[in-house]
């Protein structure tokens, strides 16, 4: 069997380094946050950081997944990209841990002392405290750390199952890891879909424990998907320029992969757009509440540039057939799309703390410390393991696509 | 005098891509291959431009845009005003679905069209369908044929490039009205 791995490779440096000071960036400034906003702030940027790597990094499960769900041909050359991300999920798992120690200071999440919970000088009105109440049996310490436990468990079990049966069928002489990854990626999705919901409404939704929205966790998944494949475009399209993939990887897995990220923007769009515009529609208080207090007081500014950052521009940018088979662009289009989808938690999560709008860059770092971490597993795993499945039955089919 | 065709006969793909590229090169633009199934890439060797139907879509999608908003504005805040809840006349928001509708109402319906266009569909027949090599094209082999509407076409060089080219059976073919 061939060994395709990036040992010693110039570009698997260069994303190293950049890992490197990315996390060197993220720790400085989450020094920063805790100095300059005390422990609450660093609660909430840790959980806005940690949301959005933590949702990338399991959805990178879901793209391979998926592939051996449908046995997809066109995907076979590009599938171990998001299993060499998924490396990372032993490590993410970890990041739970400052959110359950806010969870107990009881300073991050309101529901779990509504009466005394408070945020430059936000607290929960007597109305909202009664609402809060009512939400107990989903809302309370045990069950959160029962629902958290539970993902664990299950992103592991995917973990363990599906990327490592994928990348194990590389030095197998027959296809028994392939073949049992098609039998249990189907199960391994429905719980994904669960856990990823759930794990939206609990890290995210439940910031503002008064309001619901059923679209949420959807809403959570779309930005997830699409930054996830941005991520795979941009590696991938990198690792062609050095030369990695040359012969596995063409121009029309390219446009493939474009293609997808044009059609989840919109998407994300669209979900996006559901959820408020029934809510815009209604108008009830008790829904309204949300979208009233993060386009006041500043916190607008944040809506319009996610809704140009998130939409308007990848769908200029992408909806050209020549402009998804030139790799720069798709790489600019998911660089865009990266920031954009962080932006655009920064709007759910920030204002729970702020009545107005107040970013000072400290944001960013856990953000950064954890991407970093995100990238350097890349390299590390992309060094020991073939960054191709080699001994997929469909590569042939893959490296012969025609889009 | 009828339309005439040259026609040869193929039967293996590399030799058939080999030849559309040299009838390409040769000049002609008025050919045609005629396929049992898809060929990957026989379109790239003979020459066929991109078609220009993601334009007539792109067209179409911006006049539904546009006539939505046009009408919803027109009819809400221009002609007929009604309150409804306290809602504004006109707002973005509740006109977005509408606008989403059209939009695609109208691309979708200008793609089928354009197709249809592009295509020179409804046809109910070929001219050329009365030649029994050329009805082989629709079961084992590819037949290649030349037709006398290209500008350059003169019968002894078609014929000539097609036997050159290795093609089998070429032969003189009179349109059918």
């Amino acid at each position: 069997m061939q060994s395709l791995n990036l040992e010693g490779s110039p570009v698997a440096g260069k994303l190293q380094t950049l890992a490197f000071a990315m996390m060197g960036i993220g720790v400085a400034l989450t020094a920063m946050a805790v100095v300059m906003g005390g422990m609450q702030h660093f609660y909430a940027v840790w959980t806005l950081g940690f949301s959005y790597v933590l949702g990338i990094t399991i959805t990178m499960m879901f793209f391979s997944g998926l592939q051996f769900l449908v046995r997809a041909g066109w995907s076979t050359s590009v599938r171990r990209i998001s299993e060499l991300y998924s490396g990372y999920v032993p490590i993410i798992i970890l990041g739970f841990i400052p959110v359950i120690l806010g969870l107990f200071s009881g300073e991050l999440f309101p529901w779990s002392n509504p009466e005394t919970w408070s945020a430059n000088g936000l607290k929960l009105a007597e109305h909202q405290i009664h609402v809060v109440h009512t939400k107990h049996a989903f809302l309370n310490n045990t069950f959160f750390l029962a629902r958290i436990g539970l993902y664990v468990c299950v992103w592991v079990l995917f973990y363990l199952y599906i990327i490592k049966g994928s990348i194990a069928q590389d030095n197998s002489t027959d296809y028994s890891t392939t073949k049992r990854n098609y039998k249990i990626a189907a199960p391994f999705l429905i719980f994904y879909a669960l856990t990823i919901t759930f794990a939206g409404f609990d890290l995210l939704m439940s910031l503002s424990p008064t309001w619901f929205s059923t679209m949420f966790g959807v809403y959570y998944f779309a930005g997830n998907w699409v930054s996830a494949l941005s991520m795979i475009a941009i590696v991938v399209v990198m690792l062609h320029k050095a030369g990695h993939l040359k012969g596995f990887v063409t121009v029309e897995h390219f446009h493939d992969i474009g293609k997808l990220m044009f059609a989840f923007t919109v998407f994300w769009a669209y979900i996006a757009f559901c959820q408020y515009m029934l809510i815009w529609y209604s108008n009830i208080p008790e829904e309204t509440e949300f979208f009233i207090h993060r386009t006041h007081g500043g916190w607008e500014i944040l809506a319009w540039t996610s809704l140009v950052l998130h939409f308007v521009v990848p769908f200029f940018v992408l909806i050209r057939q020549d402009f998804k088979r030139k790799g720069n662009v798709l790489v600019i289009a998911g660089i865009i799309i990266l920031i954009a989808n962080f932006l655009d938690l920064c709007w759910v999560v920030l204002p729970v703390f702020n009545p107005h709008f107040s970013m000072n860059g400290s944001e960013f770092g856990p953000a950064l410390l954890l991407f970093g971490g995100l990238l350097f597993t890349f390299v590390a795993q992309a060094r020991k393991t073939n960054i191709v499945a080699v001994n997929d039955p469909y590569l042939q089919e893959s490296i012969e696509l025609v889009s | 005098m009828n339309n005439q065709a040259v026609m040869g006969n193929f039967t293996d793909v590399n030799v058939l891509m080999h030849a559309a590229e040299k009838i390409r090169d040769a000049g002609y633009t008025d050919f045609d291959i005629f396929t049992p199934y898809p060929v990957h890439g026989l379109d790239k060797v003979m020459g066929v431009k991109r078609t220009i139907l993601p334009y007539i879509s792109f067209g179409a999608g911006a006049t539904g845009l546009m006539t939505a908003i046009g009408l919803m504005y027109w009819t809400g805040a221009v002609d007929y005003k009604l309150s409804i809840g306290g809602k504004p006349f006109f707002s973005a928001f509740f006109g977005l679905p509408i606008m989403f509708e059209l939009t695609i109402l109208l691309t979708a319906l200008a793609t089928f069209g354009g197709l249809w266009y592009l295509c020179g569909l409804p046809r109910w027949y070929n001219e050329y369908q009365h030649d029994e090599g050329f009805r082989r094209a629709q079961d084992d082999i590819f037949v290649v044929s030349i037709f006398s509407t290209d500008k350059r076409f003169s019968l002894d060089t078609a014929k000539h490039l097609l036997t050159e080219l290795h093609a089998s059976d070429v032969r003189v073919v009179d349109a059918q009205v």
